[in-house]
């Protein structure tokens, strides 16, 4: 019993110049539910993907109660599920046109038998876990939460040792979190081991008997559960000394030139120019969806007042019209074109402004190019290289460069985690370039799941959840106060 | 940074440089190998012989060409040049010359317009639905025309029977046609929409681009450009045809993939095209010339086909950015 189920050992994955893991060692013995958290990046994710055997890392082994893997062995999926290693990610991984019985007994040895005898397996195996799911129903037809059971019980059919869950409480209701944390401690209680990956810090709280933290690929606290308490898990996930970069803040609000009003969800919101507005909330929280509504993304149109004018969003070409801008968080597969210039990819909305009779203008777009990138302090190769030779940094000031360069002609920015990814100096210049446009009467919106984004950039911020937005302005502790409005809020919420 | 990204990027050597060149270099092997099966190859009046076979193809390559890079494609381009011809011709023998003219481009147009409106508006895949297409113009051409040659008018065929400077009208159709290509595909905003759409749909929507139109646009552009072609092919044969431009689609094809335009879009420019053109009509002129036989021309063009396609995909892994979360979200079970 003292020999761990899973046991990792110096541990590296590297994409690319870029060490996503740097010797990670962790060991889980039976029956512990560990709790795996850390920052968008961190790590959380690949270190998953290679215990899972889903990622080949550069160097270091697994071993699977007592069975080691290191790099010469094959490193895939299959194996380590043979192995009695299962992983459940945020969408469950069935298929939907095939019925229940047949996703639990697929690649598995009863796949051979016979109809009815893979139905009764199946019923087994859900009611194992308490289930009385149907095992004949199609996949497709079951509500998410049960498709989630579905896989929790095909990956619990066979030799499973240990499970591990990638944020999948992410689209539960409060209920079947609850649910899913009974089966789960219960689960512990038969003696699998489980990891448990989440950005909800509360989820893991109340379930983990002991919590692991990711910062940039290494390890940063590993404690059990009973020795922490919510204020020290958020500086361990999020310390204070990364968060070094404030707004002046003495600096006086230039008077509101230019006010937008939006309708979301049952509630008025107001924004103003001179100011820049944080909107903190969950990875893949409702922020970025009160954004891209904004930005005519949303399924509905949006219907905004600017300067008290009535417009109707529909498609990204409308909000443009009304000089309302968007940077999505994805900044590789929605933002920036890899087989272009800097240049083109800066000038690619302002075309129009860059163009006589249709043809392009050289000169106005370069013009246009040196002075934004003076703004921004961009730095690297020239500005007729490809846009994928900059710098992670560079990239992102290139994408705001973009909005920036005419922001005379915007009266609303909409912004997604716009530092992600992105080195001290190059926040620094970032923030400075925003500041700047706020004060010049652009009106600024930060969307994003990082507290050190909202504290960094913005002068007032939301804190948001479902549908209940409540404002929190900027004063003493800024950060601890929103972190907790977010856990808070959470937990009056569902509780 | 500055020294990571030095690292990364190796600096280009003499190998690089042929192999982005290769085709440049397949060109110059061509000739000289033809030249040396015949010796009447390399002469001024056979050099014009090809170009005015090259025409066709070269006009049409440039929409081709277009639409691809938008990340579309066109497989019934030859079916609209056939479709054009008939009713082109059937109309001219009715109503007179200038009707039968706008009808080979009204028909062009239409035919264009309706792939355009399959793909963009009805969202269907671009390669599946010109094929379908393909079949379905040659299918209306060849009930219209039963089978029979339609003889145009001595009138349309004296029009377009003139040379300046020895040369014919089609070269200069050709001519425009590139340097129109040039200036939208180089120097236009529309240009630039174009690469955008081709290489990520999802930024160009988010730029305010009108993806949709801008397809749509694009297969109509092309489909006019058919009725031109099918012009210059009626008055160069003499006749029209129901299977006219059968031959078409696959050349215009292979040439726009080695010149440089890649499957998936966003990529490629006129230079290339041009290569790519020259490289395909002094291939298939070429092999006619020394004599080789039809089968064999079949095996020799459907090689370079695959060569084409398997040299597009090696530009492409080479182009394809590092992108770690590709890897990452490498699916399981």
């Amino acid at each position: 019993m003292d020999q761990p189920i899973i046991s990792i050992r110096n541990i590296t994955v590297t994409y690319g110049l870029f060490k996503a893991l740097d010797e990670v060692t962790l060991s889980i013995p039976r029956g512990q539910i560990v709790g795996l958290v850390g920052h968008n990046g961190a790590g959380k994710s690949t270190l998953v993907n290679a215990v899972t055997g889903a990622i080949k890392p550069l160097s270091g082994e697994i071993v699977i109660d007592g069975k080691p893997m290191n790099y010469s062995h094959r490193w895939n999926p299959l194996h380590m599920a043979r192995l009695g290693l299962r992983v459940i990610h945020q969408e469950p991984s069935l298929v939907g046109t095939l019925s229940v019985a047949d996703n639990i007994t697929f690649r598995t040895d009863s796949e051979k038998k016979s109809k009815k005898e893979r139905e009764e397996i199946a019923r087994t195996a859900l009611a194992k876990i308490g289930s009385t799911i149907d095992p004949r129903l199609s996949v497709s037809s079951l509500d998410f939460a049960d498709r989630q059971i579905v896989d929790i019980a095909r990956s619990l059919y066979g030799p499973t040792k240990a499970i591990l869950l990638d944020e999948p409480t992410a689209a539960l209701g409060a209920e079947e979190t609850h649910r899913l944390h009974t089966l789960l401690l219960d689960l512990a209680k038969q003696g699998k081991s489980i990891v448990y990956v989440s950005h909800r810090l509360r989820d893991i709280l109340e379930i983990c008997d002991r919590i692991v933290v990711l910062r940039e690929g290494h390890i940063v606290m590993d404690q059990l559960n009973r020795e922490i308490t919510a204020t020290s898990l958020s500086e361990a996930v999020c310390p204070s000394i990364l968060q070094n970069i404030k707004p002046d803040e003495s600096r006086k609000i230039a008077p509101a030139n230019s006010v937008i009003k939006a309708f979301w969800q049952g509630h008025n919101y107001e924004f103003a120019s001179g100011e820049i507005t944080g909107l903190f909330g969950m990875a893949a929280g409702p922020q970025f969806d009160f954004v891209q509504h904004l930005y005519g993304l949303g399924i509905t149109p949006a219907e905004v007042f600017i300067n008290g004018s009535f417009c109707k969003i529909t498609n990204p070409a409308s909000a443009m019209k009304h000089g309302i801008a968007y940077v999505s968080s994805d900044r590789e597969m929605e933002s920036l074109f890899p087989l272009m210039s800097a240049l083109s990819n800066v000038c690619m909305p302002w075309l129009n402004n860059f163009s006589i009779f249709g043809f392009l203008s050289k000169t106005r777009m370069s013009d246009a190019y040196a002075f934004i990138k003076n703004v921004l302090n961009i730095s690297g190769p020239t500005m007729h290289e490809r846009i994928t030779s900059f710098s992670g940094g560079n990239k992102q000031k290139h994408v705001l460069a973009r909005w920036l360069m005419n922001s005379n002609r915007l009266k609303f920015l909409l912004l997604c985690q716009p530092l992600q990814g992105v080195d001290i100096q190059a926040r620094k210049d970032i923030s400075k370039a925003l500041r700047e446009a706020s004060d010049n009467g652009l009106i600024i919106l930060v969307a994003s799941s990082e507290i050190d984004e909202i504290t960094s950039l913005a002068d007032r911020a939301y804190v948001c959840h479902g549908s209940l937005w409540k404002e929190i302005p900027r004063s003493n502790e800024w950060e601890s106060k929103l972190f907790e409005a977010l856990l808070l809020g959470i937990s009056r919420k569902e509780s | 940074m500055a020294s990571i990204y030095q690292s990364r990027i190796r600096t280009p050597n003499i190998f690089d440089w042929i192999l982005n060149h290769i085709v440049l270099f397949g060109l110059f092997l061509l000739v000289l190998l033809f030249s040396i099966g015949n010796h009447n190859f390399l002469s001024v009046a056979n050099a014009r012989s090809i170009l005015r076979q090259l025409s066709a193809i070269g006009i049409l390559s440039i929409p081709a060409a277009l639409i691809l890079i938008s990340n579309s494609i066109d497989l019934s381009l030859g079916s609209i040049v056939g479709l054009c011809s008939v009713v082109g011709i059937e109309i001219m023998n009715i109503w007179g010359f200038y009707p039968g003219i706008a009808a080979f481009i009204l028909v062009g147009t239409i035919a264009g317009m309706f792939n355009g409106f399959l793909i963009s508006y009805a969202k269907l895949n671009p390669v599946i639905i010109t094929l379908g297409t393909q079949i379905l113009f040659r299918g209306i051409s060849l009930a219209i025309s039963k089978g029979h040659s339609g003889l145009p008018s001595v009138q349309f065929l004296n029009i377009f029977r003139f040379e300046i400077l020895g040369l014919r009208p089609e070269i200069f159709i050709l001519l425009a046609a590139l340097s129109l290509g040039w200036l939208v595909l180089h120097r236009s905003r529309f240009g630039r929409y174009i690469y955008a759409t081709g290489e990520n749909e999802r930024i160009a929507f988010l730029m305010g681009v009108n993806v949709k139109w801008l397809r749509f646009f694009l297969h109509t552009i092309a489909g006019i450009t058919s009725g031109v072609v099918a012009i210059v092919s009626v008055s160069k044969i003499g006749l029209s045809s129901g299977s006219l431009g059968e031959n078409l689609t696959m050349p215009i094809l292979i040439a726009i993939l080695l010149g440089g335009i890649d499957f998936g879009g966003g990529s490629g420019n006129i230079a290339g095209i041009i290569i790519g053109v020259l490289f395909m009509g002094i291939l298939q002129a070429g092999l006619l010339i020394i004599g080789v036989p039809e089968f064999v021309q079949r095996v020799i063009v459907g090689a370079v086909m695959i060569l084409a396609l398997y040299s597009s995909s090696l530009r492409r892994q080479k182009h394809q950015p590092h992108n770690s979360r590709k890897e990452s979200s490498y699916e399981l079970h």
